[in-house]
């Protein structure tokens, strides 16, 4: 009787187990793809071994063949069931040890006929052997849970340990020679396959559903966040509020019991506290000096500044990086304050607010309950939060940003309405005089004024005046400026007088920082006498034609609206036929080139006396032109404005 | 220069808005020995609005808190920023004045 080797027997069960086998094959091939640490694998290469060795029992008909396979068939499921650990594989090494002794003396007895007096039908016991052992193993390991491989092997090592012990016994039991064995028994010691492998696509499903709810509650979380931070809004628009909502919203849905958030202060490289809620007591060393006290500590927390990399706080802004301590009380980056109750820090968490590389502050919370710590995915949320809440906060600047511009825009624009309705339609022109003016403002809106006023018959009035400042309020000064010029410029006073009725209404009614010079200039249209006073104005050019020279007429004297008491005189010049007359503001003597050199009286002198036999709507062309070619593409800061005036017969 | 006065209980709290510099630190030192003599005990001098000081602000504040010390009364400085912290961290005198972050820490240690 050959006891190892029975082919008929064989023919009759391969079938179904190669089918079997197929069959477990293609569930750990579906397992594989979900699978992140590599034990599928495993299980895949000892059921094509086995496939292998079934396929090859129907072909070779060695004796014992199958009593040799089984016993490869056992070590590698010792690898099966070690593949999650990754230095304790040693351990299956015991195991391969006893199947070679086994296999020698398998081959040695029945072989090669050396005899060792072994009976043959204790052989498999080996099997046993190995089934004890592996059982041993999944035993000592079963309270190892830290991956789903380890997970796994707490859950199947019973029946992995039950089915080769069983398999052991029968096949001693029988000497591999009974048609029940290879129909019933080798493929029943496959079953625990198919247990592993409901068992992971269990675990994979458990894992899912968890993953899934902790995406379900992280977006319940930021949509709080969104209500919380957006409220804000529809409030009062503070910066105040939104951190504060951010910072009770970042509490509650990490169950801290205190919260802080910090903003860099861009201009002072400094961190200081904007939103505290709760209890948080300091990670960091308190000064010596500070009691211990509990509303002292909580008022000294409530206003914190650091600089960067000063302490814990200072360190996450200026490095940008994450900070989680679960145990606060045994981590060495916590400080030690004191064993009061309200120094008693548990767990701690920070994490910087970016936008984009942009460190713009931090937000840390803490715990104060003993042993009450945050967990890892309590972290991992708090981040999420921490980036959304850092969108939500520069989204708010960005509003705020666009609020005050389209403010200043609106502003501009009235002020350039004011002012397009206060500018003369058209220049007057007079047989015996001519007037050329050009005004150019700097950026939107002018605080430069100029007019021309026919008080008589043979008198008109000239002005140019330069208001401080910009926008609505320079063009209100400028409004009331003139509105009194109008009224008061006719009359028989001299323009002295003029500016100091001006000057006395403005002064007082204007805030000190709207102060605007003034020229003034009356002309005798018969004559061409000149009447000049100036409230701290640029001087009046005059080019005399009967001797092709300049002349500049000065008056010391302050600006208008600065000084109630100021007394304002006045010059009387005479104007020849041809002479040019001009006034001026000072954005045209300072005008800058790329070389950062200025215009000056000089540039504009030499304009004059170039172009003296032009009429004054020419000259004026032309010094805009010989203007804009000196300025080039540099942006000018101040309005020009030049007013000419010319003498003919 | 621009100097407020409020008070909280006890304690007269000077709120110093503007630069601290040759011209006008004289004021607040002019303006602390008047309460002095008028018997107030107990200052806070808020430099919240203060962004810059010159060696005469520093000098004013070390003769007003030297005078204060002198008589056993109490001071404090709060609200020191920016270039202010600055300048009076270069001059070593950070543990020299009794400073505090807020008017609130301010009150509190006053109180005790």
């Amino acid at each position: 009787m050959n006891i190892f080797l029975s082919v008929e027997l064989l023919d009759s069960a391969l079938p179904a187990r190669i089918m079997l086998l197929g069959g477990f094959i293609a569930v750990f091939f579906s397992l594989k793809s979900k699978d992140t640490e590599g034990h599928v694998a495993t299980f895949l290469f000892s059921l094509f071994y086995l496939l292998v060795r079934d396929i090859a029992l129907s072909v070779l008909s060695f004796p014992g063949l199958l009593f040799v396979t089984d016993l490869v068939y056992v070590s590698i499921a010792s690898f099966v069931i070690l593949a999650g650990f990754d230095r304790r594989r040693v351990l299956g090494f015991p195991l391969v040890f006893i199947n070679l002794a086994a296999l020698a003396v398998f081959v040695l007895q029945e072989w090669i006929k050396v005899p060792l007096g072994i009976p043959v039908g204790l052989l498999p016991l080996v099997i046993v052997v190995d089934g004890i052992y592996l059982s041993v193993l999944g035993f000592y390991h079963r309270r190892l849970r830290d991956s789903q491989t380890r997970q796994l092997l707490r859950v199947i090592w019973p029946m992995i340990g039950f089915s080769f012990i069983l398999y052991g016994l029968l096949a001693s039991f029988t000497a591999y020679d009974n048609v029940r064995f290879f129909s019933l028994v080798v493929p029943l010691s496959y079953w625990w396959y198919l247990a592993a492998g409901l068992i992971s696509f269990r675990m994979q499903d458990t894992q899912m559903v968890q993953a899934c709810s902790y995406y379900e509650e992280s977006i319940d979380s930021l949509y709080n966040l969104f209500v919380a931070t957006g409220s804000a809004l529809r409030g009062t628009f503070a910066i105040d509020d939104v951190l504060k909502n951010l910072n009770d919203t970042l509490i509650a849905e990490t169950n801290a019991d205190g919260g802080l958030i910090f903003l860099v202060d861009e201009f002072d490289d400094q961190i200081s506290v904007k939103a505290h809620s709760g209890a948080f007591p300091p990670p960091f060393p308190l000064p010596e000096s500070l009691p211990r006290k509990q509303n002292r500590i909580e008022s000294y927390m409530r206003h914190l500044h650091f600089s960067l990399d000063e302490t814990i706080f200072g360190e996450i802004a200026k490095s940008g990086s994450d900070l989680y301590i679960p145990d606060a009380r045994n981590d060495a980056r916590i400080a030690d304050n004191g064993e009061e109750d309200f120094l008693y820090l548990s767990s701690f968490m920070a994490v910087p607010l970016m936008v984009e590389d942009r460190i713009i502050g931090l937000v840390a919370v803490a715990r104060t309950t003993k042993d009450s710590f945050f967990t890892e995915s309590e972290f991992d949320r708090y981040k999420l939060l921490a980036n959304f809440g850092t969108l939500s906060l520069s989204h708010f600047f960005s509003f705020l940003e666009a609020k005050e511009r389209s403010g200043l825009k609106q502003s501009a624009d009235t002020a350039a309405e004011i002012q397009k309705a206060i500018t003369p339609k058209r220049i007057p022109q007079f047989p015996t005089l001519q007037i050329g003016a050009y005004t150019q403002p700097a950026l939107g809106v002018s605080g430069d004024y100029y007019d021309v006023i026919q008080t008589r018959k043979d008198r008109v009035i000239g002005v140019v005046g330069d208001v401080a400042g910009k926008g609505v309020a320079a063009a209100l000064v400028m409004v009331m400026v003139r509105s009194i010029l109008h009224l008061v410029t006719n009359t028989t006073r001299d323009m002295g007088t003029v500016l100091d009725w001006i000057n006395r209404g403005m002064t007082g009614k204007v805030d000190i920082d709207h102060y605007a010079t003034l020229a003034v200039m009356a002309i005798d249209l018969n004559t061409g006498e000149v009447e000049f006073s100036s409230a701290g104005h640029q001087p009046l050019l005059i080019y005399r034609r009967a001797s092709d020279t300049l002349e500049t007429v000065d008056l010391q004297s302050v600006p208008i609206g600065v000084e109630r008491a100021a007394e304002y005189t006045r010059k009387i010049i005479k104007l020849a036929i041809g002479d040019i007359a001009v006034l001026y503001t000072d954005g045209i003597v300072e005008a800058l080139n790329e070389q950062g050199k200025q215009y000056g009286r000089r540039g504009l002198s030499s304009m004059i006396t170039r172009h003296k036999d032009l009429a004054p709507k020419e000259i004026v062309a032309k010094i805009k032109s010989d203007l804009s070619s000196f300025v080039g593409s540099t942006r000018q800061h101040d309005d020009q404005t030049v007013l000419v005036f010319k003498m003919k017969h | 220069m621009e100097l407020k006065i409020r008070k909280n209980g006890e304690n007269y709290i000077i709120d110093v808005n503007g630069e601290m510099d040759l011209y006008n630190s004289y004021k607040l030192k002019e303006l602390v020995m008047k309460m002095l003599e008028k018997k107030v005990e107990r200052f806070i001098i808020n430099l919240e609005n203060v962004d810059y000081i010159d060696s005469s602000g520093i000098g004013a504040l070390i003769y007003i808190c030297s005078t204060i010390k002198k008589m056993n009364f109490k001071l404090i400085i709060t609200n020191i920023h920016g270039s202010v912290k600055k300048v009076i961290e270069l001059t070593k005198l950070m543990g020299y004045f009794p400073i505090t972050n807020s008017i609130e820490e301010a009150i509190q240690q006053m109180d005790e």
